[in-house]
């Protein structure tokens, strides 16, 4: 597979995963461009970031796991700036705008409720992924990288 | 004819230019002079522009994609969008060092104040008292202005802080977030304003709320973040062009001002300028000189203008800026509500924190969020980019940001210097900034009071998320040539002009000998209007 078809099918699941909808080829296009523009970011740095995006590639539920735990234990990882770069594109483009800003609750009360439901899942997908994730990147070393932002 | 040459585009410089225009005097301004792009599709309103720009990522995110915020990047959330980077491009040889201090510098075509949020607040006699006059001196000259840009704004609560002055627009449409805002304070205007010391009101701004001869008033495109398509937002460049059509203005453009040349009576001669592009030097010859370059830019020319003709290396005291603080906010009864694209993007609202010392006024700007670029913020969340896009649209309109203010004094301590640079035909301008002492307390206590005024709003603020601007990043510099009623060096007359040389005035910050809690540019503008009127 050619970098550009791998870039382009990771367009499409990490969109999958953000807003539930298929990219147009606009979105897929500009993902290529800006993921080889903004190198420094969005490729791998060591063998552990290079697993991150590779888990995240596999299956939208490891997506999941592997954006959160990289929130908290390797936030400039490359697949999170990748995620990140993705999220611009898409509130910038009208066709994929819309699901990032139309509410689906008419009031709080249904918010925090919804809120909380998803704050169980997510927790319980953070604890797996801690439990799959953190020996791996403790044995590479990764945290001790932590704190210079790699 | 008389004449002068002015030195910069700035609020200070054009203000100048027009009114020294309009008193008979010819003008020749020299300026770096960088030119802003024209707007795209003017017509467009934000949402247009996603639906109908070919490539709206370049518009939005940039050809680089530099308006991308990644993770792990120390940039602040809304920092410049890639269609105003015009604005901070620098002119390559001219070099900087700081400390304590992260300055911005502009050489476009109307300098930083292409960049602002179009802030007019006056300042009022407590705010004045430093200076060697009071606020019925510059009265005349806020109203002169206010003519001229259009500032919209009303009489309300802010009144106690903010000086009515004539000229004013009625106010703009409010948003619904804002809206309710207002409604609650109004609802509790007694304990807000006897018990919290606090006091809310519309924002003034120098943006049009009704056509002001070719400019149009604002069309709510929602496009303010990424530059007003039709010139409802003041910007300088504005002015600038209006000068143009006079036959008595000259402008030269491409030129930044390294120095001046005097004689030994103190009389200025000439000032020297290398192009922008290149350095090469050119000499114009001047009969009376405007210093109106902001006053880092115009401290440099003084600085280097002493040291190339005397060897002395001299340190200007008094380097001021406004501390800021973000303090983002949630209301949650706006939860589950559309962000309004259609309506004036940044602040609308304005709040007053009374002090012990009145001149010690806090101000603070009130934004709700809308039309910004928001990747970043989702970012920042504690989750995972599904949830936090989901939490989000939810959110989004429930979301706001105020930008508290704090006053400044000059100090022996913050200075401008200048130091051997790397190219030796060059000096490096060196800042120095040391906060004062009790700027932590003062920032915890106006904190505290803040989080009880927004609980009464019925917001909440979200822990962690309040953040201290670094010194600089106001871009409200004032302070390192003030003026003094009694002849010293380096400081100027009450009239703006330099007990050190005769025929040189200085029209921008620099003069100021005090720095209020709120945005400079108005009376920036005004002081520079009567410094026109004095000459």
């Amino acid at each position: 597979m050619t970098d550009q078809v791998a870039l382009a099918s990771e367009c499409r699941k990490f969109t999958r995963y953000l807003i539930d909808s298929d990219p147009d080829a606009y979105v897929c296009d500009r993902y290529s461009i800006a993921v080889q523009k903004l190198q420094h970011a969005c490729t791998p740095r060591h063998a552990f970031d290079r697993l991150l995006l590779a888990l995240a590639r596999l299956h939208p539920l490891l997506t999941q796991a592997v954006d959160v735990y990289a929130r908290f234990f390797l936030h400039a990882s490359a697949v999170r700036s990748r995620l990140v770069l993705l999220l611009a594109i898409l509130e910038s483009h009208a066709a994929t705008a819309a699901p990032l800003e139309q509410p689906d609750y008419a009031g709080p009360a249904g918010f925090f409720a919804g809120m909380a439901w998803r704050s169980l899942l997510l927790a319980i997908i953070l604890l797996f992924a801690i439990l799959l994730l953190l020996p791996v990147q403790l044995l590479s070393g990764g945290l001790a990288r932590r704190g210079a932002g790699v | 004819m008389k004449r002068c040459t002015v030195i910069g585009s700035g609020p200070s410089g054009v203000q100048f230019a027009r009114a020294a225009l309009a008193r008979g005097y010819a003008v020749e301004m020299i300026d770096v002079g960088y030119a802003a792009p024209p707007p795209v599709l003017p017509e467009a309103t934000f949402e247009d522009l996603r639906a109908d720009l070919e490539d709206p990522g370049e518009y939005f995110l940039g050809a680089d994609f530099e308006g991308v915020l990644l993770p792990g990047r120390q940039e602040e959330f809304y920092g410049i969008p890639p269609g105003k980077d015009y604005a901070l491009r620098q002119v390559a040889w001219l070099e900087n060092g700081t400390r304590g201090f992260e300055p911005k510098f502009s050489f476009a075509q109307g300098g930083l104040a292409e960049l602002w949020t179009g802030g007019c607040y006056p300042f009022n006699d407590a705010e004045l008292s430093a200076y060697p006059f009071d606020y019925a001196g510059l009265a005349p000259y806020y109203a002169e202005v206010a003519g001229n840009i259009g500032i919209n704004g009303a009489t309300d609560d802010l009144a106690d802080f903010l000086p009515v002055h004539d000229g004013l627009q009625s106010p703009l449409r409010l948003d619904e977030h804002s809206t309710r805002l207002l409604s609650r304070y109004t609802s509790r205007r007694d304990y807000f304003r006897n018990r919290l010391g606090c006091h809310l009101g519309r924002a003034r701004q120098a943006v049009l709320s009704s056509d002001l001869g070719e400019r149009r008033a604002c069309s709510y495109s929602g496009r303010c973040i990424w530059g007003c398509p039709g010139g409802a937002i003041y910007v300088p460049s504005q002015t600038l062009d209006e000068c143009r059509q006079s036959p008595n203005f000259t402008y030269h453009s491409g030129y930044c001002v390294t120095h001046f040349s005097y004689d030994n009576d103190g009389r200025v001669t000439a000032v020297t300028a290398g192009r922008a592009d290149d350095g090469e030097v050119r000499e114009f010859p001047v009969d009376t000189l405007v210093l109106a370059c902001g006053t880092l830019g115009t401290s440099r020319i003084y600085l280097e203008s002493v040291y190339r003709q005397t060897g002395e290396t001299r340190v200007l005291p008094g380097l001021m800026d406004n501390r800021q603080l973000l303090v983002p906010f949630v209301n949650p009864g706006m939860i589950g509500r559309k962000y309004q694209a259609d309506s004036y993007q940044y602040n609308q609202l304005a709040m007053g924190l009374e002090t012990d010392l009145p001149a010690e006024y806090v101000h603070c700007l009130i934004t709700t969020l809308k039309t910004a670029t928001v990747h970043p913020v989702m970012d920042q969340f504690p989750l995972d980019l599904r949830t936090a896009v989901h939490m989000f649209r939810n959110m989004h309109a429930a979301l706001g940001v105020i930008n508290v203010n704090f006053h400044d004094a000059r100090r022996d301590d913050c200075t401008v210097s200048l130091e051997a640079g790397d190219d030796p035909r060059h000096s490096r301008l060196l800042m120095d900034y040391v906060p004062p002492g009790d700027e932590g307390r003062r920032i915890r206590a106006v904190m505290k009071r803040l989080k009880k005024v927004l609980r009464k709003l019925g917001c909440l603020v979200p822990p962690g998320m309040a953040h201290v601007r670094p010194m600089g990043a106001s871009v409200h510099y004032a302070g390192t040539l003030p003026m003094s009623a009694t002849p010293q060096p380096m400081t100027v007359s009450p009239d703006c002009r330099s007990h050190d040389f005769h025929n040189l005035y200085i029209a921008d910050g620099a003069t100021f000998p005090f720095l209020p809690a709120k945005n400079i540019t108005f009376t920036l503008m005004a002081n520079a209007c009567r410094v026109a009127a004095s000459m």
